[in-house]
């Protein structure tokens, strides 16, 4: 079948859009020192930044699936005025400037603020530590993992796991091995968009958990840090980051492909 | 003895049911949309929670004073689409069941293969569900719900989706693997009575309005819609004589005793007569026919080498097959008035 074709004139604007894209990109790779990039990325302070951004978002990664897929199981079950306020709740950081992100996570687990007071005579001190940095990125990333699978599992026909009732399974068995196997493919692309977005977050972390090299200063804050001063080493670092975006953007492809087809 | 009980009532649907059914037996569950049917499968399964009542499977209470949760209620469904998950090849699928209900890998294993063996899939244990035909899928779920032992299927048009003569095969399948089997049948299908199930309950408006073995029920249909399925016209009345039903003030028609059942004067009784012995006309054709009716045309359709003409006649529903060259010479069109005329010997009185 041939579909009618689009006007020709639409070919214009596309220019422009993908010029507008590309030009940033290819303007900061044209920039890069590629022969002193093993140099640029071995020295201290860029090596604790790409460390301390892998652990952490590997960290935030991880409690994002062990809090946000319950959540989404049960979202999705959800109708009602306490499913549409928890589904606007679960969604609101993904809208929310990350700054105003990070000076709300101050405010509510601060030292000198109730909750924090409170946490910090209990022994736990969250500010400044590695800790904030997971909690900066996890209150920011979870809400992509939640919509992704929320939605997977929305359109998922119910008679898999009516199915897998009858057939004896408790709910526990039916939860894992039917409900979240047949949703594995948004569970992963999720989980990877959740991690992409952690990798980028800046502001929050700025704002709630600070700037210090090796415990909570990350990729984009050594980037941002170094920018003026080292120049090189920002544009190098900025190339780590762009490399594992486009791995996150190919994985999140592969796995939105591959979903199961519906017999 | 009685496997199965059904005493419930979903009050926010308007069904209200009771069914009782024999061990071992399959019950075809029939009547027009929104009759109930599948309400009734939910009660069973515990998809439904009865809002009065109680529900019966094997002796055990699962709905009324106890709730038991459907993964409890060792129930087998079986629906138009076969589910079969995904993310599984075939023989994990029909091992699923054994598997949740505690059995090895090896066992499970043993038991699915025996099923789909049983169901002519044996050479699809390793395919995936996508790989299948629609036959196939269907034919692999039914594996996949006996391999439970389950003490009551259910079956909710399963033969709906395929077409012709893969649902021919399906049928067959399914009767081989159901005797015996405590069965629900949810169908429209007069050929999957007679060749699934042993017994027919007829569910109109949220209640089950008769309900007995399916060759006697198919032989001398009461309700309208099981006469309608069965092939044939039904008209209810008062019975006059042994060989005349008064179906309305002046309105009699004449037929033969059914001598199983005959007719009792003075008490309601049911006329018989299938839709290829009713003759048109135009005018009164006079001759031999004793039942000559007013009848007016309610609508015309074609079906294939014949046309079904849709009549009432005073005020009950009656059918005429027609070819459709007669159609064309009478110029039979809706709201016509014409004489509807057929031999004593084609109607068939019996008693309710």
């Amino acid at each position: 079948m041939i579909r009618p074709p689009l006007p020709r004139w639409l070919l214009l604007p596309v220019t422009a859009a993908v010029v507008f894209l590309a030009v940033p990109l290819v303007a900061l790779l044209a920039r890069v020192p590629w022969m002193r990039l093993p140099a640029l990325l071995s020295a201290p302070a860029a090596v604790d930044a790409f460390l301390l951004s892998l652990r952490t978002c590997a960290v935030t990664t991880l409690v994002c699936l062990v809090l946000g897929l319950p959540l989404a199981l049960l979202l999705s079950r959800g109708t009602g005025r306490w499913a549409a306020a928890g589904r606007t709740l679960s969604t609101v950081p993904m809208v929310l400037p990350p700054v105003v992100a990070g000076l709300a996570l101050l405010i509510a687990l601060g030292r000198r603020e109730p909750l924090g007071g409170w946490l910090a005579a209990g022994g736990i001190d969250l500010a400044f530590t590695t800790t904030a940095v997971v909690i900066a990125q996890t209150f920011v990333a979870m809400p992509y993992l939640v919509v992704s699978v929320e939605g997977a599992l929305r359109s998922t026909p119910d008679d898999y796991a009516i199915t897998a009732a009858t057939l004896g399974a408790s709910p526990t068995t039916v939860l894992w091995r039917v409900s979240l196997p047949l949703v594995a493919p948004a569970v992963a692309s999720g989980a990877a968009l959740a991690f992409a977005r952690a990798l980028g977050e800046f502001g929050a972390t700025l704002t709630f958990a600070g700037s210090l090299q090796g415990t909570t200063r990350t990729l984009p804050l050594e980037i941002y840090l170094q920018r003026e001063v080292d120049t090189d080493t920002a544009l190098a670092l900025s190339v780590v980051l762009i490399a594992i975006a486009a791995l996150l953007v190919a994985v999140t492809a592969r796995f939105s492909r591959g979903a199961w087809s519906r017999p | 003895m009685s496997s199965l009980g059904v005493h419930a009532a979903l009050a926010g649907r308007g069904v209200d049911l009771a069914l009782d059914v024999a061990e071992g037996s399959v019950t075809a569950l029939v009547g027009p949309n929104g009759a109930g049917k599948t309400s009734l499968l939910h009660l069973v399964a515990g998809l439904a929670r009865p809002t009065s009542g109680s529900v019966r499977i094997a002796d055990r209470e699962v709905a009324g004073t106890t709730w038991v949760p459907v993964h409890q209620r060792r129930v087998a469904l079986l629906t138009q689409r076969p589910a079969l998950f995904p993310h599984l090849d075939v023989l994990a699928n029909v091992a699923f069941g054994p598997r949740s209900g505690g059995a090895t890998a090896a066992d499970a294993r043993t038991r699915a293969l025996a099923e789909l063996d049983a169901v002519g899939c044996a050479g699809l244990a390793s395919r995936r569900p996508q790989d299948l035909s629609g036959g196939q899928a269907q034919r692999v779920a039914i594996a996949r719900a006996l391999a439970t032992d389950p003490d009551v299927v259910l079956l909710d048009e399963p033969l709906a989706g395929l077409d012709v003569a893969v649902a021919t095969e399906v049928r067959h399948a399914l009767a081989a693997r159901l005797r015996g089997q405590t069965s629900l049948l949810v169908t429209h299908e007069l050929l999957d009575i007679w060749t699934i199930a042993d017994q027919v309950a007829v569910l109109e408006g949220g209640r089950v309005v008769e309900s007995g073995p399916a060759a006697e029920l198919l032989a001398r249909p009461t309700s309208a819609f099981l006469g309608r399925l069965s092939g044939t016209n039904l008209f209810t009345g008062t019975a006059l004589g042994d060989t005349v039903l008064q179906i309305a003030p002046d309105v009699n028609l004449h037929g033969l005793p059914d001598p199983d059942q005959p007719l009792t004067v003075g008490l309601p009784g049911l006329a018989s007569i299938q839709p290829a012995a009713v003759a048109l006309h135009l005018a009164d054709p006079g001759g031999s026919p004793r039942n000559h009716l007013a009848a007016e045309v309610t609508g015309i359709e074609p079906r294939g080498h014949y046309v079904r003409v849709n009549l009432t006649v005073a005020g009950q529903p009656l059918a005429a097959d027609l070819t459709g060259q007669a159609v064309a010479e009478l110029a039979l069109r809706p709201g016509l008035r014409v004489l509807a005329a057929f031999k004593a010997t084609q109607v068939r009185l019996y008693g309710r």
